[in-house]
């Protein structure tokens, strides 16, 4: 407890959390959130579709329409997370639109946790609020975490990685160990 | 090897967790707009770009030499300017309301400040007549002149009203247009208005590219109609036209516009697995309508989705996301 107190104290305001849409949630969430979805579509080979779909955007006022491919985007800046925010979850629901029946379910939950975290989004950069508007906020952020468990297999941080890949060869030893007593059972028994 | 790639595949699937930091801050958002207000006014995303007003665009203008007080004196000029041109804004508005008061017209002030109305813009050539328009379209005149006859049924018969009779109809002058900029208020904003620029090339290239006729909202009913739409349809914008009625002595100008309508399906519900709605084309003939320019509403964004089906993508800007829920 002391040493908590302690070193809060060493903590400047400026090193608090500050809520922040272009770090936290353009760069943060949504980063984090491309990569799942990339994942899910490769998974269920719905890469073309949702390629084709993207291509197609029609323009809108205060929203650039992407001149590249999806893949080909290599810089995702703050203003191209925020362009993503307004289409993804309808070209999403686009290039999904017929699910074979095996797929409804997965397809369902995904397209519900896209859509629950853009929503969650829009509404925190509304200019003023009202207790309906946070309550709203509140419920689309808990429907994100109730279904965001459908993109868990995609989420692999370099730390996970890291460790799995400790794990992966530290078995791999362990297994020669044991190949290695089982093929020459002889000389171990010789020592 | 393969059972290798397959054991760590699964030791990566056992570690894999959202337990990290930027899941965790956004639980805390909610309380902090209860505590501090909105969240948009801390976003540091407005600083980054400051960094290129105040800053870059200054060196820029600089002779790169001993820059910092050049950017300084840059920018300082720029914001005296841009305060000094708000101020002239601001006291123009206030003159306007007090010679209105003078004149003793019973006009509040309030009104002053009138909502702009949409402008139309980029005459056509060769469009000066009903039929020229036809062609230039490429369509069905028939068609038109049948949509334009049930819209003059429904306005109020005045002396501004439009000939219900064709033979009339065909003479009338008329101006064809490829643009028209829209007003739409702000979202949470009074007095402020965003320009929805929407095309309407007909069967022409718009900069050298296919041609654009932008997909819009139309009030075509009252907030109980169209189930989740509120009262709004989606259309498609085919063209836009002045017509003067020059037969009458008020010789009044009617700006109308031709759309194709689109459908909502299931009665304009969400639908429950994507939730969105969708939208298709009409199976019946009468997809075509005559609207004064005052019904179109705004720009509105569909996406593709299957033969002659449209995604309505309503997350598309704040208004259109407050509107349907």
């Amino acid at each position: 407890m002391k040493q908590c107190i302690h070193r809060t104290q060493l903590r400047k305001p400026a090193d608090l959390h500050k809520p922040d849409l272009l770090h936290n949630i353009y760069l943060g969430s949504f980063k984090h959130m491309i990569e799942w979805v990339e994942g899910f579509l490769k998974k269920h080979k719905w890469e073309q579709a949702f390629d084709n779909a993207w291509k197609v955007i029609p323009p809108y006022p205060g929203f650039s329409v992407p001149k590249k491919a999806y893949r080909e985007i290599t810089p995702w800046q703050g203003k191209e997370m925020s362009n993503l925010g307004h289409c993804i979850s309808a070209i999403f629901a686009s290039a999904m639109r017929n699910p074979h029946s095996s797929q409804y379910q997965d397809f369902k939950s995904a397209l519900k946790c896209v859509s629950a975290l853009v929503d969650f989004t829009l509404m925190a950069q509304y200019r003023s609020h009202t207790p309906d508007t946070l309550c709203y906020m509140e419920s689309y952020l808990q429907t994100f975490h109730q279904t965001k468990d459908i993109f868990l297999k995609f989420h692999t941080s370099k730390a996970t990685r890291a460790q799995a890949n400790r794990q992966d060869r530290e078995l791999s030893e362990l297994m020669a160990d044991q190949l290695a007593k089982e093929v020459h059972p002889r000389t171990v028994a010789n020592y | 090897m393969i059972a290798r790639t397959d054991r760590r595949a699964d030791l990566i699937q056992c570690e894999n967790h959202f337990n990290f930091i930027k899941m965790h801050f956004l639980t805390h958002f909610a309380s902090h707009v209860r505590r501090f207000g909105s969240i948009s006014i801390y976003s540091t995303d407005i600083g980054e770009l400051a960094h290129k007003d105040q800053i870059k665009d200054g060196y820029r203008r600089s002779n790169k030499n001993e820059a910092a007080r050049q950017i300084f004196s840059h920018y300082g000029r720029q914001h005296g300017i841009g305060i000094r041109l708000q101020t002239i804004e601001a006291l123009s508005k206030v003159q306007y309301g007090i010679v209105v008061a003078d004149r003793g017209m019973e006009m509040p002030t309030v009104s002053s400040r009138s909502t702009p109305r949409p402008v139309l813009k980029g005459r056509m050539k060769n469009t000066s007549t009903l039929t020229e328009l036809c062609t230039a379209l490429d369509m069905h005149c028939s068609n038109i002149m049948e949509e334009i006859l049930r819209f003059i049924r429904q306005t109020a018969a005045d002396d501004q009203r439009l000939p219900a009779d064709p033979a009339e109809l065909w003479l009338l002058p008329l101006e064809g247009f490829a643009h028209l900029e829209i007003p739409v208020p702000d979202f949470q904003e009074t007095d402020r208005f965003q320009i929805h620029r929407a095309r309407c090339t007909g069967t022409k290239a718009f900069r050298n590219s296919g041609s654009r006729n932008d997909w819009m909202w139309v009030q075509a009913g009252g907030e109980a109609n169209y189930g989740d739409l509120r009262g709004r349809l989606l259309a498609r914008l085919l063209a836009l036209f002045k017509i003067s009625n020059i037969l009458t002595e008020a010789a009044a100008v009617h700006r109308l516009s031709l759309v194709g309508i689109l459908d909502p399906i299931n009665g304009a519900r969400f639908h429950i697995p994507s939730g969105y709605i969708r939208v298709s084309n009409r199976i019946n003939s009468r997809d075509m309508r005559i609207v004064s320019i005052g019904a179109v509403i705004g720009q509105a964004q569909v996406i593709p989705s299957g033969e002659k089906q449209w995604i309505v993508n309503h997350r598309i800007d704040l208004r259109t996301f407050n509107e349907i829920y």
